[in-house]
C-alpha cells in the first residue's frame, strides 16, 4: 500500500519513510501543499496521506480541504503530523477532512499501529 | 504590568528544557547536556535557525547557533548514515526542524498557562546576521543563552523575549513532564 508523505522537512521525510517502509508500506513524498497534491495526482493509488500543517507555499490544512473537496481523493485517510495541537487547529483539521491528529514528535510503533487500525477499515 | 521577575526565571528555565528534551528525541540520543555561555558573543557559529513564537502577550525569538560539523554529526542519527555523508542542506534542514519542534513545544506550554501565541516557520541564515538582530534589540528584552553540548557535539541556544500587556505566567509549568508512553499518540478526530 501506498502513503503519501507531505512535510517541508527533509529530516522528517526521510525519516518517516524509513519507518513507513519498515512497516510494509511504499511511500511517495511531496515537500509542501501545492506539491503534496501534484504528487498526489500522479499516484493515484494512495492509500493514506499523513501530512504537516506549517508548510510554505501551500500550508497542510488548505491541501487537505483541497484533496477532500475532489471526488477522486475524498475516501483516502488524511492523518496530520504537526507541533500544533490547539483545539481550534485539530477543529480546522476535521473539518477539513483529517481523521486523526499525531502531535510531533512522532512514534513509529505508535503511527503504524494507527495507521494499520484506519486501513483494515477501508 | 511587568511579569514577576520569579516568573521571568521559570520562562527562561522552561525555554531551556524544552530545547533539550528537544533535541534528545529529535537527535535521538540521551547524552544531551544543558550548560553556560560565558559572555556575549557577537556571532556564536556559523549558521543560525530562527524561529518566531508570538501572540498579543508576548513576543519570544528562539535561535539555535551551531557549526556545520555538529550539525551533520547530530543529523547523522536520524538519517542513518554516517556524518560525512550527510548532505549540508540535510545539516540545516535538521536545525530548522529543532526549532519547530522547540517552539510547538513553548507554545504548547504558554497554552497550557493560558498564554496564546503562534509560531512561524522556521528558518536558517549564517550566523554572522546576528549582528543585524543585535542591532534591532528592544532594549528592556529579557535574555538567555545556553549551550547544548555532548560529548562530540555542541550548539549554542539564545531566547528573546518581550512581554506585553499583563501577562500573568503564574501558572506556567517550567518542567518538560512529558512522559515517554504519552509522546506521538494518535487522536482520532
Amino acid at each position: 500500500m501506498k502513503i503519501l508523505v507531505v512535510d517541508d522537512s527533509e529530516t522528517l521525510r526521510v525519516q518517516l519513510k524509513q519507518d513507513l517502509e519498515k512497516g510494509g508500506f511504499q511511500v511517495v513524498e511531496g515537500v509542501d501543499g501545492v506539491n503534496g497534491i501534484e504528487v498526489l495526482e500522479k499516484n493515484k493509488d494512495v492509500a493514506l496521506i499523513v501530512c504537516d500543517v506549517n508548510m510554505p507555499n501551500m500550508d497542510g490544512l488548505t491541501m487537505c480541504s483541497k484533496v477532500h473537496q475532489t471526488a477522486e481523493f475524498k475516501a483516502i485517510p488524511i492523518f496530520m503530523l504537526t507541533t500544533e495541537s490547539g483545539p481550534e487547529m485539530k477543529a480546522k483539521g476535521k473539518e477539513a477532512g483529517v481523521i486523526a491528529w499525531i502531535t510531533k514528535p512522532y512514534v513509529a510503533e505508535k503511527m503504524l499501529a494507527a495507521i494499520g487500525k484506519v486501513l483494515k477499515k477501508t | 504590568m511587568n511579569p514577576k521577575q520569579e516568573d521571568i526565571q521559570k520562562l527562561k528555565r522552561l525555554v531551556r528544557n524544552i530545547s533539550k528534551s528537544r533535541l534528545v528525541l529529535h537527535g535521538n540520543r540521551s547524552d544531551v547536556e544543558l550548560g553556560e555561555i560565558q559572555g556575549s558573543p557577537w556571532v556564536y557559529a556559523h549558521w543560525m535557525s530562527i524561529i518566531l513564537v508570538s501572540g498579543k502577550d508576548v513576543k519570544m525569538i528562539f535561535k539555535a547557533h551551531f557549526m556545520s560539523k555538529d550539525a551533520k554529526l547530530l543529523a547523522s542519527v536520524p538519517y542513518k548514515k554516517a556524518s560525512s555523508a550527510i548532505r549540508i542542506e540535510q545539516a540545516l534542514d535538521f536545525m530548522r526542524e529543532f526549532c519547530n519542534l522547540t517552539a510547538g513545544a513553548i507554545k504548547r506550554s504558554l497554552s497550557d498557562a493560558k498564554v496564546m501565541t503562534g509560531v512561524s516557520l522556521p528558518l536558517v541564515t549564517r550566523g554572522f546576521d546576528e549582528v543585524f538582530f543585535q542591532a534591532n534589540q528592544v532594549k528592556n528584552n529579557i535574555f538567555d543563552q545556553w549551550r547544548l553540548h555532548g560529548p562530540d557535539f555542541e550548539i549554542g541556544c539564545t531566547v528573546s523575549i518581550e512581554t506585553f500587556e499583563q501577562i500573568t505566567l503564574t501558572s506556567l509549568n517550567e518542567n518538560v513532564d512529558e512522559k515517554p508512553e504519552d509522546l506521538g499518540e494518535a487522536e482520532f478526530l
